[in-house]
């Protein structure tokens, strides 16, 4: 992530003030990572996103309102630069790979901790997919 | 004079031939000679010694006496000369002569333990020694003494005292004459090592004494060891079994007689001849040298037999010369019939014989002509049908027939004709068939015996010489009488008059007119014999008709045949068909002409009129599309066409008429005959129905629904068939799987009620875990957003500048979110369907006790200690994750029931392996209050429980117990009342998932989908891939991922070892993409968990492959 010309750019999408909260103050104490806002419902991610170009966009799987898993694939094939990675607690096979099938770049467990989620950030900005241990187990079972 | 005499006959008169060598010695026979003089006759000392060698080392000469000063006395002198070994009695001498013989021995007369003499006749007996000049020294001064010692064979003998001169040339004469003799024996030895006869010495004791290279590669040739063979006694030890025969009395003779002699020997075990001469040595052995002659005489043999044959050969000739001879010269068919009988009786000295021809109306032989045969059995066999008796066999199979004996042969016995076989006194016969030029079998010439026998072979080479020259002649005779009774039967049918005939000159006058011709053309026969066909010939056809007439004429062709028009008398015009045949005189000009006129005109019009209907008809079936309507002539040919047939058998008009009906049938039919069958059916019931598969052009089948029916003319001949074929194929197809539907929707209801049954048995024992499993996602979700702010709050808290009091704190803290991340983790293994994970998973222990421990531990009351027990690392059981957390889970659970009213306990959970017997066996151990023996009888029941309703999971033990059993465990249950409750599972051990250093694991995943690429080298790294993106020099991938594009692609880049292919899309057209050995093919936007699987599935596959 240091040879990255810039910052990386984060956009969070969670109805969670706690999560959002942490993962804010996270990355404001990371270098190479910059904080372009949160949103707390995928209604307008589209719109959001192409305002404020995020790099990564993370996205909480169990939100009220539209069915996230549609959002991803709308922004898989209108923006499709800027990646997505679904965060959930629920790890669930068939989440996993839907999430996958419709577009989405990573799948996190919050479980799996904040190393997780920063790690996350950094490769798919790279052009990685990325899926947290935890993830990663549920989908060899 | 062959060595080897064998146990078998001698030739009936052995060759010896007095003194002279045989024939073939020549030039060796004459080095050998001059080679046994050299070596045996005596060597004049002074040509000796002007032959000692310069550059020999010192001579060695072994010396003998009991007297040291002596001894002393005699090596002092002769030490500057030669290397001298001094001894001290005869024993020493002769041990030492023997182990290394000297070049001259010098030894004292007297001395103890071996004297002189005994030494010297030691040494003589010795082969190693016997040729080792001795000198005796004696100093017995006696006047006999030195006459005893060159009798006892001494080459020299000294008187003590001697004067030192005279020993030493004494000693220098004797050491010349050895070397003399030894350089004269090593050039006879190159002699003989160098011709190319076999060459072999014996002593005067019949002992063998030297072979030369050519008698040791003989003798080796036979099995004998040359080298055991030289010491030998020829006859008593080498070949006892010779003694007594001619040619060894005669090589007796050699020996006592001192004669030479030539023997020529057969050994019969060798199965070898040779020829040899036996010569007298000086020494009084023998000096042998022999030639296998074996290929010699077995030429010579040849050649005897060649000129035999030859002769025999030459007999025959004159035999057959007689024989054909008479054949020419008689006159009337029957006696020359008769007279071939004769010959053939007499050429194979035969009793009886008959010739036969054959019948070429019933195709029945039928005798011609006999000889010695009684009437009723030439009523018997007047006519003989193929492959009845010797000659029906004979005709049937084209070749002479020879039965030696009637009584035994199976042509005959069991046979009617055999009684007459034995009336007729004939035990033996045989049958030859007589061919005519192209091979046609004309009759059949037999001959018989009247005792068993088989004629000789060369009497049936001349028979069958006589075979062809009688075939040739029936041949010839039945083609004259088939002349002329043609000519006979062209009278007859001229007069006959159905067509109208002509015999016309080459300038077209009429020579001769049937009645018939006169008919049709309206005049009588003298007015017809004055006109030319010319003149008759409608003007407009005449041109057409010269044209052809004139072609015969030049020689062009034979005849033609022509419709043409004439004109009648009475001036009316008719269609009439000509056909004119040409006869030529030799001189190859047209004789006259025969023509044949056919009055035609009523046919035309019929024709006409049919014509006309049938292209009517024709121009109706032409349009119809739906039926193939077509017919063929009688034989199946198919003569006409429509549209359909082009719609339904996709055939154009030119290639269809022409067509053998028979084509459009399949394969299968065709051989079971039923295009013929239908025919006949056609033929015989008016028309046959047929709904079969059919061929259509191009090889497509189709369904045919058709019929055939028999078209006959008017006089009711059948001439053809008309068939008519529809297309049914679409509705077969209909009705086959309509049939094959309901079979199939059976079979599916069937196993969907099975299913549905299996599901709600599971479904029943696993509702309760279900709710659990429900309980434990929304745990595990709602912990997950309370753990992931807590983590990154504890970790900006550590990266802050703390008190160290304060971070103590936070590091605690940090411990105890840790400690709630794996329990979350471990519930996680609750919320899912064990039944719905893959039945083939394994668990390493270790690795699971991390995940789940914390999770076990939280189920326990407070009060209750938990303890475990586990292996070592890298202990493996063949049961998944889920399963086994799952089912320990269940007894921890009632363990923990079972000790919640006490409120104190200990739960141990253990794991232990046993390599003996492949197992490991997980145990939850607790002391609580235990089960009665009913109960644990009980326990497995789904349902049963001791506990209170509403508190009891219910169906724990049946639910573990359907876990443990699917991963091939069992349960076992030991538990007693008041002391505690153990239950294992004794589970299988996997087999070590070790990483397989010889296992290719190189992948490669080519795809344009950047996102999907990573995601599938994420995937493929997890299953233990090396991953690589492009191809590296001299690797060979075991596995390519590629999308279509990548797929169309890779017959560039071709691998050697067919690699496992997943294709992330739909396969390219079929065409230039290479097939490989496995491919797995996931279609267009597969989900994440296709992918995942057939991944799965491939690293399978190769694993398998590689085992």
């Amino acid at each position: 992530m240091e040879d990255r010309e810039r910052a990386i750019r984060l956009l969070c999408v969670d109805d969670n003030p706690r999560i959002v909260d942490a993962l804010r103050l996270l990355l404001s104490h990371s270098p190479g990572y910059e904080w372009t806002g949160s949103i707390a419902s995928a209604d307008d991610l589209l719109d959001v996103a192409r305002a404020r170009q995020p790099d990564v966009i993370v996205l909480d799987v169990d939100m009220p309102g539209r069915d996230p898993f549609e959002v991803v694939s709308d922004l898989a094939t209108h923006c499709p630069e800027q990646r997505v990675i679904m965060l959930s607690g629920h790890v669930r096979k068939e989440l996993v790979s839907r999430a996958i099938s419709v577009g989405a770049w990573g799948y996190v467990a919050k479980a799996d901790g904040e190393r997780a989620m920063l790690e996350a950030i950094g490769r798919v900005a790279e052009g990685e997919v990325v899926l947290s241990p935890e993830v990663q187990s549920c989908l060899a079972l | 004079v062959t060595i080897p005499l064998g146990k078998g006959p001698l030739p009936p008169e052995p060759t010896v031939r007095g003194h002279e060598p045989a024939e073939g010695f020549t030039g060796t026979a004459a080095f050998a000679k001059a080679a046994i003089r050299l070596v045996f006759e005596p060597v004049s000392a002074t040509g000796a010694m002007r032959a000692e060698a310069r550059d020999r080392p010192r001579p060695r000469i072994l010396w003998a006496d009991d007297e040291a000063g002596m001894r002393d006395y005699v090596r002092t002198l002769l030490e500057p000369m030669y290397d001298v070994r001094a001894v001290a009695d005869g024993e020493m001498a002769l041990r030492e002569a023997i182990a290394d013989p000297p070049d001259l021995v010098l030894a004292d007369a007297t001395m103890p333990r071996m004297d002189g003499v005994e030494l010297l006749r030691q040494l003589r007996s010795d082969p190693r020694t016997k040729g080792v000049p001795v000198i005796l020294l004696s100093a017995r001064a006696t006047e006999g003494s030195p006459i005893d010692g060159l009798q006892t064979g001494a080459d020299d003998y000294l008187i003590k005292p001697f004067s030192e001169r005279e020993l030493i040339a004494r000693i220098g004469v004797h050491l010349k004459l050895v070397a003399a003799q030894r350089e004269a024996e090593q050039r006879v030895t190159r002699i003989l090592e160098n011709i190319t006869d076999a060459f072999q010495v014996f002593d005067a004791n019949w002992r063998i004494t030297y072979m030369n290279p050519v008698a040791r590669s003989f003798f080796a040739r036979h099995g004998m060891d040359p080298d055991a063979m030289i010491g030998k006694h020829f006859w008593d030890d080498l070949f006892p079994e010779s003694r007594g025969t001619d040619n060894s009395r005669q090589m007796d003779r050699a020996m006592t007689e001192r004669v030479p002699v030539t023997i020529s020997n057969y050994h019969a075990t060798w199965d070898t001849w040779t020829l040899g001469r036996f010569d007298p040595l000086p020494d009084g052995g023998l000096a042998n040298y022999f030639q296998d002659i074996t290929e010699r005489k077995r030429d010579e043999e040849r050649l005897s037999v060649n000129e035999q044959r030859l002769a025999a050969d030459l007999a025959d000739m004159v035999r057959l010369q007689m024989v054909s001879t008479r054949l020419v010269g008689a006159g009337d068919s029957t006696p020359l019939l008769l007279d071939i009988v004769d010959a053939a009786i007499d050429l194979t000295n035969a009793d009886m014989g008959l010739i036969q021809l054959i019948d070429p109306a019933s195709g029945v032989l039928r005798i011609e002509a006999s000889r010695g045969f009684e009437a009723p059995y030439l009523a018997h066999f007047v006519t003989v049908r193929e492959d009845e008796a010797a000659c029906g066999t004979a005709m049937r199979r084209g070749e002479r027939v020879i039965v030696e004996d009637v009584e035994t042969d199976p042509i005959f016995v069991g046979t009617p004709e055999l009684a007459v076989m034995r009336a007729a006194h004939v035990r033996a016969v045989q049958s030859t068939p007589l061919f005519g030029r192209p091979g046609r079998l004309v009759g059949i010439l037999s001959t018989h015996y009247r005792e068993p026998r088989r004629p000789k072979d060369a009497d049936l080479r001349v028979l069958d010489m006589l075979a062809r020259q009688a075939a040739d002649w029936i041949e010839r005779r039945q083609t004259d009488e088939a002349l002329r009774a043609s000519e006979e039967r062209f009278r007859r049918y001229f007069e006959l008059g159905l067509v109208g005939m002509l015999i016309s000159s080459p300038d077209k006058g009429c020579l001769e007119v049937n009645d018939r011709l006169c008919e049709i053309f309206g005049y009588d026969r003298d007015e017809m014999l004055r006109l030319t066909w010319a003149e008759l010939t409608h003007p407009d056809d005449l041109a057409a008709d010269l044209a052809h007439f004139e072609a015969v004429l030049a020689g062009e062709y034979d005849g033609y045949t022509i419709d043409k028009r004439f004109i009648r008398k009475d001036g009316r015009v008719i269609d009439a068909t000509i056909s004119v045949n040409s006869v030529r005189r030799s001189d190859g000009t047209v004789d006259y002409f025969v023509g044949l006129c056919d009055d035609i005109t009523e046919r035309k019009r019929t024709e006409a009129a049919l014509r006309e209907s049938e292209s009517r008809f024709r121009s109706l079936i032409a349009k119809v599309k739906d039926y193939a309507i077509f017919a063929t002539d009688e034989r199946g040919i198919v003569t006409s066409w429509n549209e359909g047939c082009q719609e339904v058998l996709g055939y154009a008009e030119e290639e269809f008429v022409g067509l053998d009906f028979g084509d459009l049938y399949t394969i299968e039919d065709r051989a079971k005959g039923t295009p013929a069958n239908d025919r006949r059916r056609a033929a015989e019931t008016g028309s046959a129905k047929s709904d079969c598969w059919m061929v259509a052009k191009g090889g497509r089948h189709f369904f045919a629904m058709g019929a055939t029916t028999g078209l006959r003319d008017p006089a009711g001949r059948l001439i053809g068939y008309s068939t008519v074929l529809r297309d049914l194929t679409q509705m077969k197809i209909f009705v086959d799987e309509l049939a094959n539907h309901g079979a199939s929707l059976e079979r599916l209801v069937t196993k969907r009620t099975d299913e549905l049954q299996k599901t709600t048995e599971r479904l029943r024992l696993s509702e309760r875990m279900a709710s659990l499993g429900t309980l434990s996602a929304g745990l595990g979700h709602d912990m997950g957003n309370l753990l992931l702010p807590l983590d990154i709050r504890i970790r900006l808290l550590l990266d802050a500048d703390l008190a160290p009091e304060l971070r103590e704190h936070v590091i605690g803290i940090q411990t105890c979110a840790h400690y709630l991340q794996r329990l979350s983790s471990g519930l996680r293994l609750l919320a899912v369907d064990p039944w719905a994970t893959p039945a083939n998973e394994v668990t390493e222990i270790a690795a699971w006790w991390d995940e789940v421990g914390m999770m076990l531990k939280s189920v326990l009351p407070s009060g209750v200690q938990f303890s475990h027990l586990l292996p070592p690392d890298d202990c493996w059981v063949a049961i998944g994750r889920v399963s086994l957390t799952q089912a320990v889970f269940n007894l921890v659970h009632n363990a923990a029931d079972s000790l919640r009213e006490r409120g104190v306990g200990r739960v141990t959970v253990s794991v232990q392996e046993d390599p003996l017997s492949d197992t490991a066996t997980v145990r939850v151990v607790d002391d609580g209050p235990g089960m009665s023996e009913q109960v644990v009888r009980r326990c497995m029941e789904p349902y049963f429980s001791t506990k209170t309703r509403g508190v009891s999971t219910g169906l724990g033990l049946p639910f573990v117990r359907g876990l443990v059993g699917r991963a091939g465990g069992r349960v076992e249950i030991d538990s007693e009342l008041g002391r505690g409750t153990t239950i294992s599972l004794v589970l299988p051990l996997a087999l070590r998932s070790e990483p397989d250093g010889h296992l290719n694991r190189i992948a490669m995943v080519t795809m344009r989908d950047a996102r999907l690429r990573s995601f599938i080298e994420g995937q493929l790294r997890a299953l233990g891939f090396d991953v690589r993106r492009h191809r590296e020099e001299g690797e060979e991938p075991a596995l390519l991922v590629v999308d279509s594009a990548a797929m169309a692609k890779l017959h560039e880049e071709p691998c050697l070892r067919k690699p496992v292919l997943v294709v992330v899309g739909e396969l390219p057209e079929a065409g230039d993409s290479v097939v490989p050995g496995d491919l797995l093919v996931l279609g267009r936007k597969p989900p994440a968990d296709a992918i995942c699987r057939a991944l799965r599935d491939a690293a399978a596959v190769i694993s398998l492959a590689h085992a």
